[in-house]
Formats: C-alpha cells, structure tokens, sequence
C-alpha cells in the first residue's frame, strides 16, 4: 500500500518517522497468543437468523426517516446561507438564492440509501418530484425499493408508497397514491400549514442550513447540455451532529443514529449564475457498542423549469374534511 | 501457516498490521489486544462478505474504526485510547524516540479525532487516498480535500512549539 503524494505543510514523512509501533517488533500470526485468540474467534457462534432480522427492524426503520429527511434538506438547499465569504461560497450561495427568488419551478431529487447491519444489507430508493408556485406544492413520490424489512412490518405500505401523489394547495393537503385512486383531502390548522411551508419550501430555509464552511471549485462539465462549473463541498459530521450543524435538528434528536461520517456536497452552477443541480453523498454510522451499522446514501437533485411551472391547483370534485386534532398528529406543544 | 479456510488466511495475512493498528490508537498492550480481538471477532461474524473484500485491511481499519469509537463512547476506561492525548502520547513514547517524533505524536493528539485518524491511516497504515476512503466511507477525492485541512491543523498545533521538524522543510518548498 502506498500514499498519494498531497502538497501540504506538514510532510508525511515527518508523520511516518513519529509511528510509535515498530513493525519488527510485533507478534505473528503464529504466535502462541494469536492461534489463541484466533481459535476464540472462530468459536464465536453467528447470530441466527432471527437475531439479524429484529436487528435490522431496529436499525432500517431509523434508517428510513433519516432517508426521508434528507430528501426534504436537499430540497431545501437551494436556499442555503454558506457562513464564509470565499468566492466559491459566494458563487455558490448567490446561485442558490437565484433559485430561491423563483415563482415557481421543479426539484426531481433520486435517492438511494444502503445499509448494513449485522452483515445483512439492504436499501431503499426511489425519486420525487416537487413543483411549486407561490405557496401551493405538488409532491409526486416513487418508491423503486423499501427494506425488506419494512415492506415485512407494513403489510402493503411498501405498495401504498410505492407512488404516492401529494398536493399542498391554500392550507389543504390532497393524496392519493397506492392502490387508493381517489384523492382525500384534509384541511390543516395553520400551525401545521406554517411547519409544512417551513419544511416543504425549497425557498424557505435559509435560516436553517447553515452547514457549508468550505467549497471550491472543481472545474468545468456539462449536465443536461448545459455547460456548468462545477463545486464541491465537505460536511464533516465527525466534528458536528446533524442538529449541531443546523440540519435536521427534529430528526437527530428523536432517532437512535449517529452521524460521524462525512457528506460530499457537489453543487453545479450554470453560466447565468443558476444553481441546477446538487448531488448529495455521505454516510451515517451507528454508536451501538455491540454492532456497528453503516448507511451510504446518494441524492441528486436536478432543478428546472424555474418560473415556467403552471399554478398548482386542487383536484376537482374533493371535498376537504377538517382536521380533528389528535386523529393523525398531536397539536404541537399538546 | 496455510490455511483453505478464508478467515484463517485473512487473519494470518493481517494480523501483525492489525496489532500495529490498534496499539496505534490505545495507551497500553492490554487495551490494544482488546482492540485486536473485538476487530477479528466483529470480522468473524461478518465473514460471509469477505469473498467480496477487494481490500481486506481497509475493510479491517473500518471495522477498527467503529471498535476504537465505541470502546471511547461506552466505557470509561477507554477513555485511556485515542483522544486521551497525554496518555497515548506518553504510552506511545519508545525511550529512543526523537523528540520530534515526540511532539508530533503529542500535537496528533490535540486536533480532532477525525483528522488524527485520517492522518493515521495515510501516515502510519499506509494507505493510499482511495484505501482510506473505503475505511472512512468517502471518495478519494473528498480524503484529499479532508487530509489537506489534517495536516493544516496538524501544523498549527505545532506551530507554537520550537523548531517542529516540517517547519524547515516547508520553508525549503
């Protein structure tokens, strides 16, 4: 194995020299004491079936919501705020807020998310699409692949998800999706219109992302036939929990997952000045003592037809129904 | 000592790397056996993916990983491995090192745990971009960017220290 050169300040070869293991003076695989530790291991029995099933019924289920929850931070990027003042930053925030100044327009974010536990692998994928104008969304979400484990515990919710169809018009939500043709409709109280525009509006949340201290440029490329400069930006969630970092406060708070691991943010700006694109991968890691679990999620998010998208309107022929408290959600602060 | 058992050849191949890992990142032998036994026994119970390791010790260095980070978080008495500065430091120290060596170890210490990993697995494990970023979960090219800001924090902690060695060699580039 061998390093890649990296011009830098402190030389490696410092580092090297100040290793304090010294290679000649560590036990070999057929010393006493590894054949010993060796013969331990192996008589280790493997979890049984049944153990890594309830494992991974622990773990993909948070894994679920912190997939989900990305989806709505990377819509939500378009408007964040950088908190340094190089140029790429400025590049890069201006170009977002040139998003955020739309109308109206369309985010189509892909996602997939991989995880293991236990050794057992699995994922969820899928893409979704948001319109907006003014204030009123339309959210179409497919599901390409649930955890196995979930499609298990859901009896068909793997179906129901499968597409689902969400329009936010005046205060009413309207869905329909799955096996279910007709829409339903409810209409919200307006604390919960206030936290849905919050989370939903890809031009709302500028207050809340405040992540990127560090973007450069990568160089040039082209997407979709546009020419485009191409910058990148590191989240280093070792340093910072989610909630610590101003993402996703709500979610790092309420589920049992760590964030050490990294998000590779890649942000692609036309020659106009137009942020249109935005790919997202990172990894989570759990802190369990016993097992570690690991998730590698990819999210691409491509932003078109700014100020070019048709109002949004309720279906015809659904009657709203109010809202009763308590049915579905608890009034905040209830 | 051969093997056709596909455990007992990766343990066999690895173990003397995986040792120098662990005592690497712990204040004594003992914590470092410890270290040793949980990384084999996790690797044991995920044996069914070893066919599909391209790189066994990148995929031992990960498991490594979560072994030394939930040792710290879940008992007390790992507060003596890595980010214990002056303990590990000090254990560390051969008699016959050079004081250089000494406080760079000690300056490792002081910058964030993620940085002196990745410092760690560059430097001392000898892996190259891409290796590292298959144990840290991220692109070659995000562990460039990520070893450019270590090091950056690696020289400012040694920075109010007299003559650290990469001072004279920064200054001849």
């Amino acid at each position: 194995m061998t390093s890649s050169p990296d011009p830098s300040s402190v030389d490696l070869s410092d580092l090297r020299a100040a290793d304090p293991v010294r290679m000649a003076d560590l036990p070999r695989a057929s010393d006493p004491d590894a054949v010993a530790l060796l013969q331990r291991v192996s008589a280790i029995s493997s979890p049984t079936p049944a153990q890594a099933r309830r494992g991974l019924r622990n773990r993909f289920v948070p894994l679920g919501a912190v997939a989900a929850a990305f989806l709505v931070v990377v819509v939500g990027f378009t408007v964040f705020s950088p908190s340094n003042t190089e140029t790429a930053l400025a590049t890069v925030k201006t170009a977002a807020q040139e998003v955020a100044a739309a109308d109206s327009g369309r985010a189509t974010t892909g996602f997939e998310v991989d995880g293991v536990s236990n050794g057992v692998s699995d994922r969820a994928a899928g893409t979704a699409v948001l319109t907006f104008n003014g204030n009123n969304f339309a959210v179409t979400l497919d599901l390409d692949d649930l955890p196995q484990e979930l499609k298990d515990q859901s009896d068909g919710m793997g179906d129901l998800l499968s597409e689902v169809e969400t329009r936010f018009v005046d205060g009413v939500i309207y869905g329909r999706g799955g096996p279910v043709d007709d829409w339903i409709a409810v209409e919200l109280p307006s604390v919960f219109i206030d936290q849905i525009r919050e989370t939903a509006d890809p031009r709302s949340v500028l207050e809340t992302v405040q992540t990127l201290v560090e973007t450069e440029e990568v160089g040039a490329t082209t997407i979709e036939g546009v020419e485009v400069t191409h910058y990148q930006s590191i989240v280093d969630l070792d340093e910072k929990s989610l909630a610590e970092s101003g993402w996703l406060a709500g979610v790092d708070s309420q589920i049992d997952v760590d964030t050490d691991g990294t998000l590779t943010v890649d942000l692609f700006v036309t020659g106009a000045g137009q942020l249109i694109k935005i790919d997202v991968f990172g990894t989570l890691a759990a802190t369990e003592a016993t097992d570690s679990m690991t998730a590698t999620f990819s999210i691409s998010t491509l932003f078109t037809d700014l100020n070019a998208v048709a109002p949004i309107t309720a279906p015809e022929g659904v009657v709203p129904t109010p809202f009763l408290a308590g049915e579905l959600f608890e009034e905040p602060g209830s | 000592m051969a093997s056709s058992d596909p455990f007992d050849a990766l343990f066999n191949s690895t173990y003397p790397q995986v040792v120098a890992y662990a005592r690497r990142r712990t204040a004594n032998a003992q914590d470092a056996d410890d270290v040793v036994a949980e990384i084999y026994a996790t690797a044991w119970r995920r044996r069914d993916q070893l066919n599909s390791i391209q790189t066994p010790l990148a995929w031992l260095y990960g498991i490594g990983l979560n072994v030394v980070r939930n040792l710290r978080r879940g008992d007390r008495r790992h507060l003596r491995l890595v980010g214990a500065a002056q303990s590990q430091a000090a254990a560390a120290t051969h008699a016959s090192d050079p004081a250089d060596a000494i406080q760079i170890r000690d300056a490792l210490a002081t910058i964030p745990d993620d940085d002196a990993e990745l410092l760690r697995l560059v430097a001392w494990e000898g892996l190259s971009h891409s290796e590292a970023g298959d144990v840290l979960g991220c692109s070659a090219n995000a562990i460039g960017i990520r070893l450019h800001r270590a090091r950056q924090r690696l020289d400012a902690a040694l920075s109010p220290t007299s003559n650290p060695p990469h001072q004279n060699k920064a200054s001849n580039q």
